[in-house]
């Protein structure tokens, strides 16, 4: 094979190879976003803050969260505890539907929420009862 | 081939990369664009304040001739507001007969009449109640700053 075509070749497989690394790049970072999750999580977390704003003390709320566990479970989020979490100090709800990220969103009423866990459905819902908070 | 044309076929990579890049980037910022929009549930927040609030006042009877501190700790205790909340996401006036009695949390009213024109100003609801007591007028107005946060956990 003479030189010129080789050049040619060597070329073209190089053009190749960078298509090849960019095309997979990008089809990694569109799956990432896939089930958007943390549109979800923004979602759950601030209907949740809306729900317990509102509750008074004794109140024990269900909540539908079949998406968010759906979400949760392609997500590879390892325990179900884990997708919903109450910092009562703090007056704060988070919720996980990603591995090592979380989305956060404050209450002001000024009640503790504890969890009852979530049961599964379906639709898989979440408990929660609120209490008078704790320094009371 | 002669050295001066095979330079060139190698200088056109670079370019194909510098393409592929802007390429790239155009499709980030778009998903990003789409796909990060988030809620803006301010309103909601606000409106929620307001409406707790009105319940609130209706139904306990708080002493607004006191000082001010005393009126912001019958409000929070009696309508079951966690203050750090307040002071630090939202907005909470209320005036008696156009005289201010309590404002807690960043910004005014000017900065609610504001919000079209710059987002990070809060989005408010304005009420008004008459109390029973004395047929005053209560102006309650309330703000929220509030954004959901991402934290690694």
């Amino acid at each position: 094979m003479n030189k010129k075509a080789i050049s040619i070749v060597m070329t073209n497989l190089v053009y190749l190879i960078l298509l090849v690394i960019v095309t997979m790049g990008m089809l990694f970072y569109i799956q990432s976003k896939q089930n958007n999750a943390s549109i979800w999580a923004e979602y759950y977390v601030e209907e949740l803050s809306k729900l317990v704003n509102f509750a008074k003390p004794g109140d024990i709320i269900t909540f539908d969260v079949h998406k968010a566990t759906e979400i949760a479970y392609k997500k590879q989020v390892s325990s179900r505890s884990e997708i919903f979490s109450f910092d009562n100090p703090n007056n704060e709800i988070c919720v996980k539907l990603s591995v090592g990220r979380k989305t956060c969103y404050s209450y002001f009423n000024n009640v503790d929420v504890i969890s009852k866990g979530i049961a599964l459905g379906p639709p898989n819902t979440l408990t929660i009862e609120i209490t008078k908070t704790q320094d009371e | 081939m002669n050295k001066k044309a095979s330079a060139d076929s190698w200088i056109m990579i670079g370019w194909f990369i510098f393409l592929v890049i802007i390429m790239c980037i155009g499709i980030v910022v778009q998903v990003e664009s789409f796909f990060d929009i988030g809620f803006d549930t301010r309103q909601i927040d606000s409106a929620t304040l307001n409406a707790i609030l009105q319940n609130c006042l209706t139904e306990n009877e708080i002493n607004f001739e006191s000082s001010r501190e005393q009126i912001t700790e019958q409000i929070f205790e009696k309508c079951s507001l966690n203050k750090e909340v307040i002071e630090n996401s939202m907005l909470l006036i209320i005036n008696l007969e156009n005289e201010n009695k309590i404002k807690i949390g960043r910004g005014d009213e000017t900065a609610c009449a504001l919000v079209n024109k710059n987002n990070d100003y809060p989005k408010c609801e304005i009420s008004k109640v008459k109390l029973i007591e004395n047929k005053k007028i209560l102006t309650i107005i309330t703000g929220s700053y509030q954004d959901s946060q991402q934290k690694i956990g």
